[in-house]
Parts: C-alpha cells; structure tokens; sequence
C-alpha cells in the first residue's frame, strides 16, 4: 500500500505503533499534491514546510512515546473559510487578499491539539457562496466536486489528505463529500463550533467532516465536537464516545423519504432504491414516511434567513468594497438587504414549526434516507442543487451521506441519512451499518 | 391575491427598492436574484404559521 492511500485511523494506528513515521507520511501526501493537484485544484495553500515542520514534532515525541490524541501524526485539510494562525486565509475572496489569522478556529485548534498536523487549506466557493473555486473532481474532471466545501471533498477523494474539514450553511459539506464518493457529516447545529470560521449565517452555519469512511468522520467529530466558550451557539450537550459507538452497529430501522426520490433523476432514485433493497435484505427494517406540511415552505424559509444572514454578516466589508466581490455573492448581499423584517422572523417561525413536526418522525425511526442529491455531479463549474440538504441546514438536524454506488457514466453516488438532534452516534452507528452493506467507494483514477 | 401576482407584486417592489439603495445598474445587475428572492417571499407570506409559533433562533437542547 502506498501512504497518499492511508485512511485517517489507519495512519494514526501505523504511527502509533511506530511502523510509520508522521515525516514520511507528510512527505508522501505533499508528492501526492505535486502529481495530481494540477488537475484537481483542491488546495489555495499548501504549508509544505509547516506541515513538515509539525511531522518533525510529532516523530520526535512518538520516539518518546508522547501521543497527544488520537490523530497524532496524521495530516488533514481545513476548507479555506477556517481561520489558521500564520496562514492566509482568503475565503476564495479578494475581499480577504492577503488576510492572515492570529488564532487557529476552534475545529483546526481542536484536531491539531490532538496531534493532528494542518496541510494546508483547501479552496472553497468566494465566502462558502455560490461563486465557484477552481476545484475539479477527481472523479472526471470536467465535473464539479459539488461545494462549497470544494477542495475539501477534492483532496480527501484524490487521497491527498484523509481527512478534511468543511462546512454546511445549505448544502456545502454533505452534497460535496457524496459528489466525490465520500462520507461528510453534518451534525447537530451547535456540535462543532464555529468560531474563527467565516460566518455565513448566524443560524444555519455548521462546521462539518469529510472522509473516506464512516470510522474516519466518527474519530474526527469525537475530537472537535463539543461546547466552546467563545461561541455562544455551540452546545453544552455533552460529547459521547462516538468511536465506541461504531461497535455497537445493528440493522436500523429506516424511514425512507419518497418525496426526494421523486425530485431526483430516474437513474440517482433507482440506483437508491437499489441500496436501499440491499439494506432491507441485509436486516434493516424499511419503511415509507411522509414528511409533514411545513417541508413545502422549507427551501424559502431557509432563502430568506441565509439571505439575510449574509447580507448582515457582510454589510461592512460590502459597504467598502463592494467591486471586490464576485457576481453571485456580490447579489446576494445587496438582495438579502431587502428581506423585510417581518418575513425574516416567519422564515424561524416556519423553522421552529418545521423541528416541531418533525419530531413525530424523527423519533419513530433510527433514520430517514434519502439519496444524497437529486442528480450526480453536473458539467461545468457551478457546483449543483443542494436542496436535499436545505431541510437539514434549516432544521439543524445531523445528517450524514454514506456512498451507495455509481451511476453508468462512473460518477458517485451516495444515501443520506439524518437523525434527531444530537444522536450522532447513533447515526454514525447506522451509517457505518450502511456502509458495511454497501461497501466503500473505490478510489478514482488520476 | 394568488402566489404569481403576490410574486410580480413584490417584484416590482424589490426592484423599485433595489434602485433607490444601489442605483439602476445595480438593481438591473439583480434582476433575477430579485426574482427569485420575491418568489421565496411569496411562499414564506403564504404558508400558514401556528400563531404561538416561536421564531427558533438555535437547535433544541440534547434530548
């Protein structure tokens, strides 16, 4: 096996076992980045001599048996939207040029406090918007990786990192992570915080995990989930023992959601179904549940508030430089400042409305499945249709894309899973359940 | 009024509106975000809200 190959878990077993060195482990995923990222495009900034710097480090205490967490030794990527300390961060903005952080956000903090050394920041849509990053997918290269969470999902599926983070405000972490045949979790809003991360909306922003498997998301949450005193929305829930929670895998029952089958392409639903037979035969109890009224008026609600949001969040930095900003998000900002009041606060009422119906249903089943988008990864550059993940961004419920197959054409495909508030472990349970029966997605020729 | 002419309704509203702040280049650079920004606004108008409905600001408490 090369090491670009090496799963996250994988790697932190290997180096603390000390049959791997983080040294070589660092210098084989920069190789990897020379052979392939011209192609790709997934990173905005690679810190080969930081990164190497840290591997150094972490080899010098693994000889002295000094492991700081669970991921020592072990590179990952952070969607260019995450503050790091010394590293420009831009936000694939010329609003941000040349902006560099003085303090880690908290995920980056949190996973490199565990050990885990920072590679780099990978490219993201101009303020995690629609405005698309240079990014391509691995997969076939004249598609999207999907986004924002561009380059995150492109790096971990070219297997130049295996582990990476993004983030979800819409569809920005589930739809790209399925996409590029990945695992991406968005949990519970308020699990990760999002401080130090450039905000998009005050109440939909999610901080989110992409790996090549379920194990590697669970290992990465168990280490950045959690409250955070510097961000009031983050939660105080406590944080379970989300790897353990893998062992305890059982067939889950499952509520599968036919309205989003009818929105997908014929091929994405039969391709779903097909998954979803596979599960049911493997032991999986499957039902079909209807979602309640309030999901009609989900996707505006859920317009209007980001909309808003973002026109706040950037009124400032618009005021002063609006000709920076490109076209898509430069639109945004000025049409969001038109929301009325009144409708901004019955787009939460219709939110709250939303959770509250949803709970019926939420607590009746393990999870609800649906196929991750409606259609594979488009042509082109715009980065696809996230409203199968609007629901979930809006509501803050935790969802998961797990791979379930590819479509004739060699594109990824994937399930999505979603559960009540704060059950990431049991969702990570079913997902890694799921992907016992549908196997891993292969890895895409470069 | 029906959702199409709420819609064209507030279309001419959002327009008028975009001008007076950020001038007809502007307004006329927005024309389909408007657009499709008034239909949302129609659609959140419409849709009947439980009149205790709170707004929800952050996610529910861990069970």
């Amino acid at each position: 096996m090369t090491l670009h190959t090496l799963d996250a878990f994988d790697a932190a077993r290997a180096i603390r076992e000390k049959v791997l060195s983080p040294v070589d482990l660092v210098d084989a995923l920069l190789e990897r980045i020379t052979r392939v990222d011209g192609r790709v495009q997934a990173w905005a900034l690679v810190d080969a001599e930081g990164a190497r710097a840290a591997a150094r480090r972490a080899a010098d205490e693994a000889a002295r048996g000094v492991f700081r967490g669970p991921l020592h030794g072990v590179p990952f990527g952070a969607k260019d939207i995450f503050y790091s300390a010394g590293l420009r961060t831009e936000g694939g903005s010329k609003v941000m040029a040349g902006f560099v952080p003085d303090y880690d956000a908290t995920a980056v903090a949190r996973l490199k406090g565990t050990g885990a050394i920072l590679l780099g920041k990978c490219h993201t849509t101009e303020f995690a918007t629609t405005d698309p990053a240079p990014t391509r997918n691995p997969w076939n290269l004249a598609c999207t990786p999907g986004g924002s969470s561009s380059g995150s999902a492109a790096a971990v599926a070219a297997r130049m990192i295996p582990l990476s983070l993004g983030t979800q405000t819409i569809g920005s972490n589930v739809r790209p992570a399925s996409y590029c045949g990945l695992v991406g979790l968005k949990p519970t809003f308020g699990r990760i915080s999002t401080r130090g991360v450039m905000a998009l909306s005050y109440t939909q922003d999610h901080v989110g995990l992409m790996a090549r498997n379920v194990e590697d998301v669970a290992l990465g949450l168990s280490i950045v989930a959690g409250h955070d005193a510097h961000d009031p929305s983050s939660s105080r829930s406590p944080v379970p023992d989300y790897l353990s929670a893998l062992t305890l895998r059982r067939p889950p029952r499952i509520a599968v959601l036919r309205e989003f089958f009818e929105r997908a392409t014929p091929e994405v639903a039969e391709v779903t179904m097909q998954a979803v037979n596979r599960l049911a035969r493997a032991g999986a109890a499957v039902d079909e549940a209807k979602l309640p009224p309030t999901f009609q008026a989900v996707h505006a609600a859920a317009a209007l508030i980001t909309r808003s949001d973002t026109s706040s969040i950037h009124a400032e930095r618009h005021a002063q430089k609006a000709d920076l900003y490109r076209p898509a998000i430069r639109a945004a900002i000025e049409v969001g400042m038109l929301v009325p009041g009144e409708l901004y606060v019955r787009a939460l009422r219709i939110r709250s409305q939303f959770r509250r119906e949803m709970r019926p249903l939420i607590e009746r089943y393990d999870v609800l499945l649906t196929p991750t988008t409606p259609a594979p990864a488009p042509e082109g550059m715009a980065t696809g249709d996230p409203q199968f993940q609007t629901p979930w961004s809006l509501s803050g419920l935790p969802s998961i894309t797990v791979p379930c197959g590819l479509t004739r054409s060699g594109l990824p495909l994937g399930i999505q899973l979603v559960s009540g508030n704060f059950t990431e472990a049991s969702l990570l349970s079913a997902a890694a359940w799921c992907e016992d029966i549908l196997g891993r997605a292969s890895a895409p020729e470069l | 009024m029906d959702l199409e002419a709420q819609r064209a309704e507030l279309i001419a509203t959002l327009r008028a509106a975009a001008e007076r702040r950020f001038g007809a280049e502007r307004a006329e650079a927005n024309a389909k975000m408007i657009e499709e920004l008034a239909g949302r606004m129609a659609e959140v108008a419409a849709f009947p809200v439980a009149a205790d409905e709170p707004p929800a600001f952050y996610a529910e408490p861990a069970p």
